[in-house]
């Protein structure tokens, strides 16, 4: 195997936000989860949880509330309507208004034909849903108070909601509303941040006092309490057979509250009792979600997204992946385009000063990296995708769906960096949401009506040259480096590729777990697909057969090698471009080589990944400060693990023999939070 | 004169934590077991009310009978229960009723914890077997064969709980917690996880359990026969050593080594503490009205708590004896002239003066002034230990040595003189000398005549080869009188190490032992007067002690592990020795009798002034004794014993007890006494001749005065005071405490006399005198070797017999 320079690109800012609401569908295995400016994420939890689907923030985004329904998704929020999404087109289907303002708090009605939802003023909303539309029904009768959670009873006549100082039982059939009143003292209100209500009527609220109480709904008593927090209670799920219930809030310990027979002789009681604590967060939990597998999804101000189950005391924490159209590489240049909300930065890398004898781990940096361009898109819009073309001349990018095209004259010894903007854009062109560039003059546009259109642009003019219509919705694009062939991923989960020359369609099979990741061999068009499950397989267009690499070699369900120790899913994944015989992919914490040369030539051999992984720790360990260095990797087979400590955005080959690696420190993303909760600590800090 | 007596041994204190204290239903009552008898406090004035005494082994369990008052049962080791009440109006015995279970009376298996459910009239024993693991039985009847719960449960004492309420049994095997209904057939096991159990309590009134495990934290378990729910509760970061729910199980308290007693109320998830209880806490106790809670602490203190405002209100302590001190009692007894009372250890860093007499605890007195240092989990640490105490005659001042080593650090040594405020009757701290020694200090002692306390003197001797004499200095300023401690002079002797010191009653001598060599100081000028040793004695001298009395008062004896010698000032030689391995030796200060402890566990009453046994007590104790102390009796005794008469004897063993020894005063032992039947107890034969006996090795001054005379009487021109006034300048230049060896004498002496003797006449003479010197010097030879011979004779027989002789009476005693 050859030596490749790694760059270790750590200057972009990659900010994740916090997690601010959450809701799990069972049946399609997804989970929806909002971000604090508003973006909606979906996440494919099947196997190993990656994010399929990301629902850009619009400029006054605010999520409180989401719900599944039948694989829609509604949200509320502080804007007052109810919007619907659209997940093929990935946008807003349509908005409803709520009476009432802002919206703080929204449920489905067990049946699941009733939203509810609860404002600021005190009204509760309820919408029907319909099979293709909502349609307001009505508006409970007004109380005092904002109502900040709402739960749904499993016989659908019963609403609790939760509001400052009081949680309230509505009965939807005879319009009674039952009061429970929190003793308190005037000067501090208690606030109910979360309401849950079990079948035999016992109503659950954690409250701002950091305690979770219980109620006899029917007589609207107290009948347990645990002060389980130190801090405010935010959030609570309902264990799936109502024996317990999972709490967490401003103090982030996630506690399970289970309910205990206790009573003796004289008459069995039962009383709620805090058990399990787990302690994965280090900010406010502010989302949870119990499945039916007994595993629980918690978010909060850290940004993370964990993954928990008890017993045994499992936690898988995934920390925030790159969102697709945010890094973008000029892979025959050795420029990378980094997108931040308002603004795309365009860097050149730096050069090492490569001596021929490579025993440092750090080459000393020749030239150092420059960034050549900042662009800022206008006040109050924000940028939604952006492409870099593979010399690195072009540069596209989408705000609002428009398309805007730029050439870039990067700097030469007599000319300074300039940039012109291509404003003749054809009226075919339709708003996008996904932009790829197949060479340079040539892109690839993935439209909002679902079509793709290919653009190509001469004398400064961007013309519709075809436009393609697939049979579903497009989720995601990759195409070979020559870009004489493009692959498809449709929201069905099916890969389908298109020879752009000879118009071909190659459908190729379908695989039980959703698709993570696609890439195409630059030389022999071989389609390379990543699994959730991190199966990975290999089709070659032209025998339309799974490759011999991928059949003896590449992992799936049967066989087991090091990929499928991998924690979380495969992020990313693409081939060198000198021969295509390796392929670089990674996960979260780990950079991953493959080499399908050297497992063909000995196909039989298996060597045992782990070992691998341990033999390249040492050196790996001394690449981490560096921004340079080469991979001592010669002569070892297959599959090469490299541990990182920070987080791998990006990893890809470009140009030659270099490798692009985007990460982030996990400590200066922690930096970045607000301050946590103070616990005073024996003996500690 | 040895005899053979029937020893008396009164307990008068003990470690009372041998199983948990129990509060007996009408919480007046305080239970705690003594060995074999119960000791019965009142928890409201902290008095010892009664002792009762049923059983004649060590009990292992109490129980409560719950439905009539101040009833309770008690179980000892093999298997005797016996049945109690408490109430007044039982005039004759408070024993009710005895039972002995089945198939326990073996002698080879001992119970070590015993637990009981008691119903009414019926009663369950739950009875463990075995050391650290063993079978558990169950006994529905005591009459009948037991039922093996289990065969390897942890036993120990709050291992095994039983839940009253729910009538089951909770005991630990290696890595589970058993749940065993014992009125179904209902079992549950549960695993435990890494943290180890220490203790196990059930609720009173709710089927739940509580365990605390070695990392301190408090685990409620509920659903037992099911999948359990456990709540954590986390307080503590040592292990928790013992909880106890109040009566309505709405309170939970714990207690470990960091000496708090915490609260934890249950249904408001809150907990509140009690800190600073002085102790680690061993176990808590509460009562069934909800009124007290007592906490047991490792000194044997039980601090008396209300329940209502969680606050101190009593205490109930006699002596203080830490059982989990690995070397109790450094200090050792020593009696307080002033209160009549013994000085010993107390607290870690605190001495207590106890009223023998009356059996109180008068106080303690914090002489480290430090707080408790608790250990942490893993690591031991130190406190500031007193490791001597000693006291001056009249009582006016104290002299405590503190001590800490943590084997990182450098040492702390301090001697700290407290003198008694008469005023305030108050120990007043006066002197605290940094680093009095270098190394550790193995005696401080006080001269024993001085009679007011401005000329009192003490003498501290250390490892590191130096004796000190501190005396009382005057520190007087134009604001006020005041005195102060300091060192008067240092001596040493041979870079050994001094291991021990004594006074002479006349204050005229000191004798310290240096190794295994006794040398003999003046105390005006502290000068070597003389070193007393033998070749065979190479034990490090442990004890010396003075004769008290004016029939002895010239005999020095010294301990060591295995001699205890008797040596005669007068003649500056060994007056007897006798082989026995020894722990400790006291002195009566009103008699002149001595004794020493074995480590056979016999004591030997002797007077310095031969090697003849007095008394002989044979297996007096059942652990070795570690200090003894001779307390001077309130009234004189009637016995006719003779040793007893003036003094009491006090010890206290291994096992931490305090003991009053008192032999019976039979008419065969009185008898013994008037007929003076002598029996040799180990000895070797005191020639009559003075080259016979066992001369001490160097007797540097006598030799020196001998040779003097000698030559004195040869009168060859010399006049002989002439002579010995020389002899006396040589020996005045040359210091006591590096004299010279005799030969250099010899050449001084030598060079001083050969100017003087030059005339002719005298050489004649000389030569006359020099002949006939010969001859008596060739007789002398002669004569020296027989003795020499004789000597030799003598030592072999002495060095042969001297254990056979010793085994062969001692066996012959025996029989």
């Amino acid at each position: 195997m050859d030596e490749f320079v790694i760059h270790n690109v750590r200057f972009y800012d990659y900010e994740p936000r916090a997690i601010q609401c959450m809701s799990y569908e069972e049946e399609s295995y997804r989970l929806a989860l909002s971000r604090s400016d508003g973006a909606i994420e979906i996440w494919n939890c099947q196997n190993r949880p990656f994010l399929q689907l990301v629902l850009p923030a619009e400029s006054d985004a605010s999520v409180e509330g989401l719900a599944w329904c039948d694989g829609r998704l509604f949200s509320v929020g502080l804007h007052g309507y109810l919007i619907e999404y659209d997940l093929s087109a990935v946008g807003v289907k349509a908005r409803y208004a709520v009476t009432g303002g802002p919206t703080w708090c929204l449920a489905l009605s067990p049946d699941k034909k009733s939203l509810a939802m609860g404002t600021e003023e005190g009204y509760v909303c309820l919408f029907d849903v319909g099979s293709d539309d909502v349609l307001y029904n009505k508006t409970l009768e007004k109380q005092e108070g904002r109502i900040l959670s709402i739960c749904w009873h499993n016989g659908g006549n019963h609403i609790v909601t939760g509001s400052i100082n009081c949680v309230r039982l509505w009965s939807l059939m005879d319009g009674r509303v039952t009061r429970c009143s929190f003793v308190h003292n005037k000067r501090e209100e208690i606030i109910v941040w979360c309401v849950a209500i079990l079948d035999d009527m016992t109503i659950i609220s954690g409250d701002s006092r950091g305690s979770v109480c219980f109620w006899n709904g029917t007589l609207g008593t107290q009948t347990d309490y645990v002060q389980s927090h130190k801090a405010g209670v935010l959030c609570l799920a309902v264990g799936s057979d109502q024996s317990f219930v999972i709490v967490a809030g401003v103090d982030p310990t996630i506690i399970r509250v289970s309910l205990a027979q206790t009573g003796g002789k004289k008459g069995r009681r039962a009383r709620w009792i805090p058990t399990v604590k787990l302690r994965v967060h280090t900010h406010d939990v502010r989302a949870l979600a119990f499945t039916n597998e007994g595993k629980l999804y918690s978010g909060g101000v850290d940004t993370i997204l964990a993954c928990s189950s008890y017993p045994p005391k499992v936690v898988i924490k995934t920390p925030t992946p790159l969102y697709p159209g945010y890094v973008s590489l000029g892979r025959q240049s050795d420029c990378v385009l980094l997108r931040y909300k308002e603004r795309l930065e365009l860097w050149r890398l730096g050069k090492p000063r490569v001596t021929g004898e490579p025993q440092e781990m750090f080459h000393a940096i020749e030239e150092d990296r420059q960034k050549l361009v900042e662009l800022h898109c206008k006040e109050g819009e924000s940028i939604d995708w952006c492409a870099l073309s593979p010399e690195g001349f072009w540069i596209a990018y989408i705000v609002k769906g428009h398309l805007k095209i730029l050439q870039f004259f990067p700097p030469t010894l007599d000319r300074q960096v300039s940039i012109r903007r291509v404003r003749a854009l054809s009226k075919e062109i339709d708003t996008s949401r996904q932009v790829m560039w197949l060479g340079e003059e040539q892109l690839v546009s993935v439209t909002t009506k679902g079509t793709i259109q290919f653009i190509t642009i001469s004398d400064m003019e961007a013309t519709v040259e075809s436009t393609l219509t697939p049979r579903s919705p497009v989720q995601s694009l990759a195409s070979s480096q020559d870009g004489k062939v493009l692959v498809v991923l449709d929201v069905n989960q099916g890969v389908t590729a298109y020879k752009l020359e000879s118009g071909q369609e190659i459908t190729l099979p379908k695989y039980s777990s959703p698709v993570v990741s696609l890439c195409v061999n630059p030389f022999t068009y071989d389609v390379l697909i990543a699994y959730s499950d991190s199966t990975i397989k290999e089709y070659s267009l032209r025998t339309k057969k799974y490759t011999n690499f991928s059949t003896n070699f590449l992992p799936s369900k049967r066989v087991h090698n090091g990929l499928s120790q991998l924690v979380s899913a495969v992020r990313y994944m693409s081939y060198d471009l000198n021969n295509g015989t390796l392929i670089f992919l990674h996960d979260d914490s780990s950079l991953l080589v493959l080499d399908s040369a050297a497992v063909t030539e000995y196909d039989d051999r298996y060597m045992p990944p782990n070992k691998i992984t341990r033999g390249n720790n040492k050196s790996n360990k001394q690449n981490i400060s560096g921004s340079k260095s080469p991979t001592r990797n010669s002569n070892i087979g297959r599959l090469i693990a490299f541990p990182r400590l920070h987080q791998v955005l990006f990893f890809s080959h470009i140009r030659d023999k270099n490798i692009i690696s985007v990460e982030i420190d996990p400590v200066a993303l922690h930096d970045q939070l607000p301050p946590m909760l103070k616990v005073k600590k024996y003996g500690g800090v | 004169m040895i005899m053979e007596e029937d020893t008396r041994v009164l307990y008068y204190w003990g470690p009372l934590l041998q199983c948990k204290p129990l509060i007996t239903s009408s919480s007046k009552y305080l239970l705690a077991a003594l060995e074999s008898a119960i000791r019965v406090f009142s928890t409201d004035t902290g008095n010892l009310i009664k002792t009762l005494k049923g059983h004649s082994n060590e009990i292992v369990g109490f129980a409560p009978v719950f439905d009539k008052e101040d009833e309770f049962f008690s179980c000892d080791e093999y298997g005797k229960i016996c049945h109690w009440s408490l109430l007044k109006d039982v005039k004759e015995s408070n024993l009710m009723k005895e039972y002995q279970l089945k198939s326990l009376n073996t002698k080879k298996d001992k119970a070590v914890v015993a637990t009981f459910l008691v119903k009414g009239s019926a009663a369950e024993f739950i009875v463990g077997v075995g050391k650290d693991t063993g079978k558990l039985f169950r006994y529905t009847n005591p009459t009948h064969k037991p039922v093996v719960l289990e065969k390897c449960a942890k036993l120990g004492s709050n291992k095994v709980a039983i839940s009253h309420h729910e009538d089951c049994v909770i005991f630990l095997t290696k890595q589970h917690l058993q749940v065993v209904s014992l009125s179904s057939s209902k079992r549950a096991s549960h695993h435990t996880g890494v943290n180890e159990i220490t203790c196990v309590m059930c609720h009173p009134s709710k089927m739940s359990i509580a365990t605390g495990n070695c990392i301190g934290e408090v685990v409620l378990w509920y659903n037992l026969f099911k999948e359990p729910i456990k709540q954590s509760l986390h307080w503590h970061s040592l292990p928790v050593a013992d909880m106890a729910f109040s009566n309505t199980g709405s309170e939970l308290y714990t207690g470990g080594g960091e000496c708090v007693l915490v609260n934890w109320q249950l249904t408001q998830n809150k907990h509140r503490f009690l800190p600073r209880l002085g102790m680690p806490i061993k176990y808590v106790i509460t009562d069934m009205r909800n009124e007290k809670i007592i906490c047991a602490h490792l000194d044997s203190a039980f601090t008396v708590i209300s329940a209502k405002d969680y606050k101190l209100c009593g205490s109930i302590q006699g002596v203080s004896m830490s059982i989990d001190n690995m070397e109790p009692y450094p200090a050792g007894l020593t009696y307080d002239p002033r209160t009549k009372c013994v000085i010993l250890n107390g607290r870690s860093g605190h001495v207590q003066f106890y009223d023998i007499h009356h059996n109180k605890l008068l106080y303690q007195l914090d002489v480290a002034m430090e707080n408790y240092i608790n250990p942490e989990r893993n690591i031991k640490l130190y406190n500031s230990e007193v490791e001597k105490v000693a006291i001056s005659p009249d009582g006016s001042w104290l002299a405590t040595l503190v001590y800490r080593d943590d084997f990182q650090s450098s040492r702390e040594i301090r001697l700290i003189f407290w003198h008694f405020d008469t005023v305030s009757q108050r120990w007043t701290l006066n002197t605290s000398v940094h680093m009095p020694h270098d190394n550790y200090v193995n005696e401080i002692t006080f001269m024993p005549s001085s009679k007011s306390e401005n000329t009192a003197m003490c003498v501290s001797c250390s490892d590191d080869g130096k004796f000190k004499i501190w005396e009382v200095l005057d520190n007087s300023d134009i604001y006020k009188q005041s005195s102060m401690w300091g060192c008067r002079s240092i001596g040493f002797y041979r870079h050994l190490p001094a291991t021990s010191a004594s006074v002479a009653p006349d204050g005229s001598l000191i004798a310290v032992g240096f190794a295994s060599i006794l040398t003999i100081w003046t105390y005006d000028s502290c000068h070597l007067k003389g070193t007393l040793s033998q070749p065979y004695l190479r034990d490090h001298i442990r004890q010396i002690e003075f004769g008290r009395t004016e029939n002895c008062s010239s005999m020095i004896v010294s301990r060591s592990d295995n001699w205890l010698c008797g040596w005669n000032l007068f003649t500056c030689s060994l007056s007897w020795k006798v082989t026995i391995s020894s722990t400790c030796m006291a002195v009566d200060p009103l008699s002149s009798y001595m004794v020493v402890f074995s480590t056979t566990r016999d004591a030997y009453i002797f007077e310095p002034k031969s090697n003849l046994v007095y008394t002989k007590l044979e297996n007096i104790n059942n652990k070795s004794t570690l200090c003894a102390a001779f307390v001077p009796r309130l009234e004189k005794s009637t016995s006719k014993l003779g040793w007893t008469d003036e003094s009491q004897l006090f010890i206290i063993d291994e096992a931490q007890r305090l003991k009053l020894i008192e032999p019976k005063a039979n008419l065969r032992a009185v008898e013994a006494v008037i007929e003076g039947v002598i029996q040799e107890f180990a000895q070797d034969t005191v020639g009559t001749t003075p080259f016979s006996t066992l001369v001490a090795q160097t007797r540097v001054t006598d030799v020196a005065v001998d040779k003097s005379r000698q030559l004195g009487s040869a009168a060859f021109g010399v006049n002989v005071q002439n002579s010995s006034a020389l002899l006396q300048k040589v020996l005045d230049e040359s210091r006591v405490y590096r004299l010279d060896t005799f030969t250099t004498l010899a050449k001084e002496f030598c060079k001083l006399v050969l100017p003087e003797a030059t005339t002719s006449a005298d050489v004649e003479e000389e030569e006359d005198i020099n002949k006939r010197i010969k001859k008596e010097e060739s007789e002398v030879v002669l004569q020296r070797k027989s003795v020499k011979k004789k000597k030799k004779q003598n030592l072999e027989r002495g060095l042969n017999s001297d254990f056979s002789g010793l085994l062969s009476i001692l066996s012959s005693d025996d029989s």
